[in-house]
């Protein structure tokens, strides 16, 4: 798996455990900061409690303050990273187990003081086959099909504030991209966090997609018809339009979460059922490479178009303006929008016998 | 959303246009020697610029030695003196937009919000060197009004033609029309063209069509009277159009349509792009008095014309480029009329820069100190400037006669400049160059000739404030004395002592003779100093001593000089900033602005040097709750993690809502412009980094920012 969520029992912070298991817990929060997230469960109480709980590591003690130091450092670098992960409350519920458990999602490992049949105890945990699954590789080699592309996508985009789509070659009207396109918003839409997700996606300004003026902004509106059957979910989709120059090309595909984990994808998001394919997650440290070439002030291409909900934008006398103000073409043209991706959003709540723990 | 601040071609930023948000706390962070220094004095450059109208290739005078970027040829992008610097400015908050029509209570704000939709506004500044000279011009472009009204017009309008095919025919006939004329005229493809100018033109088209019953036949028909040429023409045509874009043929226009009462809406919304040009001349006084008064003019003009349309039963108005132009050169210049900066190395006040004479003292010598020359001039000046106003105050007199009674006046006055700077060498230096001679300016000539801004961009002003406010020495005493934030904790005394009027004048004397500034007078209080005055000057010492002698008879007032003094509070002994250590005297100068300051845009280079972090993060509140409180802004360049951390603290704070928190210290995400400056592949940018209500950054941080100490424990 490429990307993972570890929950995590407040316990393992406590003096005792920690000063016991310290090599190992340092080791999987180590591990998180590269590939991996930690779940922030009952809406932020978690980290509350752990960091209380390192703050309480005593100073003056040689081993304690070093250890302070260090996991106060690991967590700074998961805060700045956006590897702690926001979930909402689980009303009534005072004990943590029951809370992971009654979470929406299944999280890939669970780390507690006692390892049970799913749970694990950090060192038990570094010697589980789960944690070589989890972190031996960072490379997928698999055919692209639905399912392959949900296993992959749906860790990543869990709980995502930001997601950026890089694919030069990204049709919408072509079927081979929907269905993949259909699993990212479904899975964006499935959120607990009450906050707005942003989905860019970039995409090559190709002569047999914008041939003329007439032609374009019936493209890029097929884009915003879109975009507006997906506003209900909280997802504030844009689209952004790149000219290469004869110097830089667009070629290599990506999807990055939070502009701190970045999947090349060679052969792109498109559905191929009769392709291998190798994912492979690039590492926080190239990220800013990637992220420059897609951000307009640092971009080597030039962005010729920008389309949102409201506005389409295109290139005109150096600056991106207005072409299609939604508003007002909604006044003017007495435009009906299609109905885009009919998306659902889905309750996926464990399923598992919870009675087992109790 | 906020205003957007853009620019390009400043020094390490090239010809792409640099964007970012103007918010209240603007923080610069970046790797050294990359540009964030750039980017601050982007700003000043701009805000100099636009108050003096000073685009010297060679030097830029603002600052002193405190910032000397040199002039154009060394700050424009690769010292390329072809390439244009441009600086833009686009108003996307209502209220600012709003605040152009108050700045002259033309309009009342209610009916602007009631009838206008305004998109924005967006200013733009570009200069470039020509024909050995500096060009600039403004180009206020894109002013997008959307009218209701408009838009309730149009849609009637497509409503009758789906009804009647014919009709239909004659809208798509005109959509023809329409666009090769407009293409024509701009003579750019039509998807280059602006939306809001097509609107501007397809309104003036809509209209014409309108009131002619909409029939095909009879608009050619119209049309051919008008154009008095075939109208599938396409030439005469474009020649309508342009005809149409002139105000008195719009006027025409509108005559002919509220004298058949044709009109359907009767509200026009004229959209144009319009390019001031302004041409720089070496002193700033005359450019700055001609420059206004151009405008002044213009202004006039236009502001006559709107007002005959609104006697017309107040049903029209029509808002034209130069309306707001001019208002836009009110509203920027009013935006950054005060200024403080404070580079990375803050003035350490000489030991007798800390004395100051009393206030009334103060007064005296500020008048004194003008020759006789320079004050004779402020007479003459205001003079001409009443005798101006008074002709033109004259109802009756008809307006060919004002223009030229007032030539002369003006001829006058010019000449009287022109005297005053070949009699007296220094002239220019020590009036034109000197902000309290302007300030003085200012304080005689009547508001609209005053020259704009007083800018006080040296952080040596600071000290200065100690001893004129009492108030500030106790903000500045609570805040050095609390024991949360320093461990050796000061406080500040204003001493008061008797002075000789031997000094007074001295200083009197040699304000007349020399126009020795204020330091200069507060020098001759050292003791070798007035020794050695009272031995060149031994008549004027004589005179003094009699003077002295009648003072004690008459029992004239006794007079004070004030001195700072700083106490270090645990050892109870008299320090000066030059023994306490360097973080806190060097933090001074900006911890005075900050809590002293009203409305004033602060800028800040490195303002964390030398300060403990706990201190860094104490500095961090001050800004907030200045920016708060006394709605100053700031724009900080800064490698302070502590700072940051502390902003962010104040936004968790702020969105957990908490009520024991402080509220001068709530942070919204709308209150910070995080701003990093990195490089890639050989372009340096600016890239706005985002912040979550909560703040935690939603962007990545460029570099591993915040990751150094990880880096270092573990990697």
């Amino acid at each position: 798996m490429l990307f993972y969520e570890l929950a995590c029992h407040p316990e393992v912070f406590t003096r005792e455990y920690l000063l016991k298991n310290n090599l190992a817990i340092k080791q999987i929060f180590k591990n998180i900061t590269e590939k991996g997230s930690v779940a922030n469960l009952n809406e932020g109480e978690w980290k509350d409690i752990v960091i209380k709980k390192i703050a309480s590591l005593d100073n003056d003690k040689l081993k304690e303050g070093k250890l302070k130091k260090q996991l106060q450092n690991i967590f700074k670098v998961l805060q700045v990273r956006n590897k702690i992960i926001y979930h909402h409350k689980i009303n009534n519920e005072t004990d943590w187990l029951r809370i992971i458990y009654a979470n929406e999602i299944d999280f890939s490992a669970i780390l507690n003081t006692l390892t049970t049949h799913d749970t694990y105890e950090a060192e038990d945990l570094l010697e589980s086959e789960l944690w070589d699954n989890l972190t031996r590789t960072s490379s997928e080699y698999a055919i692209q099909d639905e399912e392959y592309i949900k296993f992959e996508i749906e860790p990543i985009l869990h709980n995502a504030r930001q997601i950026d789509l890089i694919d030069p070659y990204f049709d919408i009207t072509k079927q081979r991209y929907i269905v993949p396109f259909k699993i990212i918003l479904e899975a964006l839409s499935n959120k607990t966090i009450n906050k707005e997700v942003i989905l860019s996606i970039h995409i090559k300004n190709q002569n047999n997609n914008l041939p003329d003026v007439l032609e374009r902004t019936k493209y890029l509106k097929s884009w915003q018809d879109m975009f507006a059957s997906n506003k209900n979910f909280n997802i504030q989709c844009t689209l952004y339009v790149w000219r290469e120059t004869d110097k830089d090309k667009m070629h290599d595909r990506y999807i990055i979460r939070d502009e701190s984990f970045c999947v090349v994808l060679p052969s792109g998001i498109d559905e191929r059922r009769q392709n291998r394919t190798v994912w492979s997650d690039i590492g926080y440290h190239n990220i800013d490479g990637v992220l420059n070439d897609f951000r307009d002030e640092s971009s080597p291409f030039k962005l010729v178009a920008k389309v949102n909900y409201n506005d389409i934008l295109t290139l005109q006398q150096g600056n991106l303006k207005s072409i299609k103000n939604r508003k007002n073409a909604e006044i003017e043209e007495n435009i009906h929008f299609k109905s885009g991706l009919n998306i659902k959003k889905r309750t996926r709540y464990a399923e598992k016998n919870r009675n087992a723990i109790t | 959303m906020s205003n957007i601040l853009r620019l390009n071609n400043f020094k390490a930023f090239g010809p792409e246009m640099q964007s970012f948000s103007e918010k209240p706390i603007t923080l610069i962070y970046g790797p050294n020697s990359i540009g964030k220094s750039s980017l601050l004095h982007s700003q000043l450059n701009l805000i100099h610029f636009d108050n003096n109208l000073d685009h010297d290739l060679y030097k830029s005078f603002f600052a002193g030695d405190e910032l000397d970027f040199g002039g154009f040829e060394k700050y424009i992008h690769k010292h390329d003196i072809s390439k244009t610097l441009t600086y833009e400015r686009i108003l996307t908050e209502k209220k600012d937009i709003l605040k152009v029509f108050n700045i002259e209570k033309l309009y009342d704000i209610d009916i602007l919000n009631k009838y206008i939709n305004i998109n924005f506004i967006n200013h733009k500044l570009e200069s470039n060197y020509q024909d050995t000279d500096i060009k600039f011009k403004y180009i206020f472009n894109t002013v997008i009004l959307e009218h209701k009204f408009l838009l309730e017009f149009y849609l009637k309008f497509l409503d009758q033609n789906e009804i009647d095919t014919k009709k239909r025919k004659l809208n798509l006939i005109k959509e023809k029309l329409f666009n090769e004329a407009l293409s024509e005229h701009y003579n750019i493809p039509i998807e280059n063209i602006f939306q809001n100018e097509k609107k501007a033109f397809k309104y003036i088209f809509d209209v014409t069509i309108a009131q002619f019953k909409k029939s095909k036949e009879e608009f050619e028909i119209l049309l051919g009277e008008t154009l008095q040429t075939k109208p599938s023409d396409i030439l005469d045509r474009i020649q309508f159009f342009k005809e149409l874009k002139q105000i008195d043929s719009i006027k025409a226009q509108i005559k002919i349509n509220i004298n058949n009462n044709n009109i359907i809406h009767k509200k026009i919304i004229y959209i144009d792009n319009e390019i001031l040009f302004a041409s720089t001349k070496k002193d700033k006084l005359f450019k700055t008095i001609n420059y206004q008064n151009h405008y002044l003019k213009k202004y006039k003009e236009i502001k006559n014309k709107i007002d005959k349309f609104k006697c017309r039963g107040d049903k029209w108005d029509l808002f034209n480029d130069y309306h707001f132009s001019f208002i836009l050169l009110a509203i920027v210049s009013t935006k950054i009329s005060k200024t403080q900066y404070y580079g990375p190395l803050r003035h350490f006040p000489k030991r007798f820069e800390l004395y100051q004479v009393d206030k009334k003292i103060d007064k005296n010598l500020d008048s004194k100190q003008l020759t006789f020359g320079v004050k004779a001039i402020y007479k003459l000046v205001k003079l001409l400037i009443d005798a101006i106003d008074a002709i033109d105050g004259i109802k009756i007199m008809p307006q060919f006669l004002k223009k030229i009674l007032v030539i002369p006046v003006q001829v006058v006055f010019f000449v009287i400049m022109f005297l005053s700077v070949l009699i007296n060498k220094n002239f220019k230096k020590s009036f034109l160059y000197n902000d309290k001679n302007i300030d003085n300016w200012n304080k005689i000539v009547p508001e609209k000739y005053q020259i704009l801004g007083k800018n006080k961009f040296k952080s040596s002003d600071t000290w200065k404030r100690l001893i004129k406010s009492s108030d500030l020495v106790n903000k500045l005493n609570l805040w050095l004395g609390d024991k949360k934030k320093l461990r050796n904790n000061y406080a500040i005394k204003i001493k008061k002592k008797p002075i000789t009027y031997l000094r007074v004048l001295g200083g009197f004397v040699s304000g007349l003779f020399g126009g020795k500034n204020e330091d200069d007078l507060i020098f001759y209080s050292t003791l070798n100093e007035q020794k050695n005055w009272n031995k060149n000057h031994k008549i004027l010492y004589k005179i003094s001593m009699v003077w002295n002698y009648f003072e004690k008879i008459l029992k004239i007032e006794q007079r004070y000089e004030s001195q700072v003094v700083f106490i270090d509070t645990s050892k109870n002994t008299e320090v000066t900033p030059r023994d306490m250590g360097l973080g806190i005297s060097q933090m001074l100068p900006i911890l005075i602005s900050a809590l002293d300051s009203k409305k004033t845009s602060l800028y800040l280079e490195q303002p964390e040097l030398h300060l403990h972090p706990a201190i860094q993060m104490e500095l961090a509140d001050t800004f907030i709750r200045s920016a708060n409180e006394n709605k100053n802004t700031f724009m900080i360049e800064s490698h302070s993690e502590h700072l940051l951390l502390r902003i962010m603290k104040r936004m968790r704070q702020t969105a957990e809502n908490k009520k024991n928190r402080d509220k001068s210290l709530d942070l919204i995400p709308d209150d910070i412009c995080l701003l990093y400056v990195d490089s890639h592949k050989g372009k340096t940018f600016v890239r706005e980094l985002t912040l979550d209500s909560d703040g935690t950054l939603l962007s990545k941080w460029p570099n591993g920012f915040f990751e150094d100490s990880y880096n270092e424990m573990f990697s």
